[in-house]
């Protein structure tokens, strides 16, 4: 195969073996930034978001609008990312990949193998739709949407978050409490209201912590009360 | 005052086309907020130190916000919300000693290797130019939006494109991946500049949306982008 178009005047006798260069893998980002984790086993620790453009998912309460916003797209190289990550200093040596869905972007396992090489530690919030989660990964936060993910995915997962609207349906709260026996690390956090936690939501989410037996603990968006991103 | 809000929209004045940038600016406003370069390579500080004095007093009633180009001095001296560099100013990592972590920096790039390393040093945005033929240089070569948005997927942080802006065209610019536009004759020689801003907000600031790139975040720091409306 010839890798220039250069050479394609040449005859088929000259033709040689040209190694192209490789186009670089570009992510679609919609946020970087440094935050402290308001949500779920690592809430108040320092952590660098990177908050991935697109979801296979249209779930009617997402708090994340800006995934899905073309103007907030930014198609960036592996390496301006990891730049982007160092500038922000300590604060970002643990890294969460989140969305928008990472798992649904072309090059993720490539993005963690090389975040890995630069020494961030690397956590991801998913869906657990759209591949399957890549080597290097070191926690993986689950939050299931309906249909539930493949069961893999749960066994694969560090935390599994469940976002709890004011009326869960039968089946969903069939699987919170199959992985609330299951898995060791289980939230139920209410839906958003805007910054607030839906009041309903809420009740309802605390009245299924307190009949879990200590099997489910509550997960609150707390950085969003002091104004944190 | 919109702290260390990166520009959407930076005006950048230039007497060769517009002596009297006051009037205009004022109009402008009606459009909505906006960050002014004061950039005036022929006047001595004395002289700048006016001027800027004034426009000043015209971008406080109008919610925008001043920068001073170049002349670190300056702006310390009239209390400037930031300073645009140029290429040839000072290095960006002793502009960003002298003013502070909270004061605005941005600098002028024409490659990815400058952008990089001016962000690395602190600079909170990059221009990178010209991105479009300008009236001010006719003939001279422009990246054009293909090549732009290549160089924008390899920068770690805001850019803003320039050179030859205009209204009509700041759209190409913005799908190309600029998080905002800078421009000089696209604002001072616009029979509408009021309109002229309305239109880059409209799509650099669509419901006052949030930068892709922040800085590291302060609690209850909910401050917009580009300045108050």
């Amino acid at each position: 195969m010839r890798g220039s178009s250069a050479f394609s005047l040449l005859p088929d006798r000259f033709a040689v073996s040209v190694t192209p260069t490789p186009t670089p893998i570009l992510h679609a980002v919609c946020d970087i930034f440094v935050s402290l984790q308001g949500e779920g086993t690592w809430t108040g620790r320092p952590t660098a978001f990177v908050r991935f453009w697109g979801c296979p998912l249209h779930c009617p309460w997402c708090d994340e609008p800006r995934h899905r916003d073309p103007g907030s797209r930014r198609l960036l190289t592996t390496g301006a990312i990891i730049a982007a990550l160092r500038a922000f200093g300590e604060g970002s040596a643990r890294v969460l990949l989140t969305g928008g869905e990472p798992l649904a972007r072309e090059g993720l396992g490539s993005l963690v193998s090389e975040l890995n090489c630069a020494g961030f530690d690397v956590a991801m919030e998913t869906s657990g739709v759209g591949g399957a989660v890549p080597p290097g990964v070191a926690w993986v936060t689950l939050s299931p949407k309906w249909p539930p993910p493949p069961e893999a995915v749960h066994r694969r997962a560090d935390e599994i978050k469940f976002v709890v609207p004011a009326d869960p349906s039968e089946a969903v709260l069939g699987e919170i409490a199959r992985w609330s026996r299951e898995h060791p690390n289980v939230w139920v956090q209410p839906q958003a209201r805007g910054d607030e936690p839906d009041p309903a939501s809420t009740r309802r989410a605390v009245a299924l912590v307190m009949e879990s037996r200590g099997r489910l603990r509550l997960s609150l968006q707390t950085h969003k009360w002091i104004g944190l991103p | 005052m919109a702290g260390r809000g990166v520009p959407r929209i930076l005006l950048l004045t230039d007497r060769s086309t517009l002596p009297e940038p006051g009037p205009v600016i004022a109009a402008a406003l009606k459009g909505g907020g906006f960050h002014l370069c004061l950039r005036e390579k022929g006047l001595e500080a004395g002289a700048l130190l006016r001027l800027a004095s004034e426009l000043r007093e015209i971008l406080l009633s109008g919610g925008g916000t001043l920068l001073v180009h170049d002349r670190v001095d300056v702006a310390l001296a009239i209390g400037a919300d930031g300073v645009h560099l140029p290429g040839g100013g000072i290095p960006t990592a002793a502009a960003r000693d002298l003013l502070g972590p909270e004061l605005l920096l941005g600098r002028s790039c024409h490659h990815v290797e400058e952008a990089v390393l001016a962000l690395a040093a602190g600079a909170d945005y990059v221009t990178l130019s010209p991105i479009f033929a300008t009236r001010s240089h006719p003939g001279a070569p422009h990246l054009g939006v293909e090549r732009f948005r290549e160089m924008r997927c390899a920068i770690p942080g805001p850019v803003l494109a320039l050179g030859g802006i205009e209204a009509s065209n700041a759209g190409l610019a913005a799908e190309a991946g600029a998080d905002g536009v800078a421009l000089i004759r696209g604002i001072f020689a616009a029979p509408d500049p009021a309109r002229v801003v309305a239109t880059l907000r409209a799509i650099f600031v669509p419901g006052g949306s949030r930068p892709v790139f922040q800085r590291v975040a302060k609690a209850d720091d909910r401050s917009e982008s580009s300045g108050p409306a």
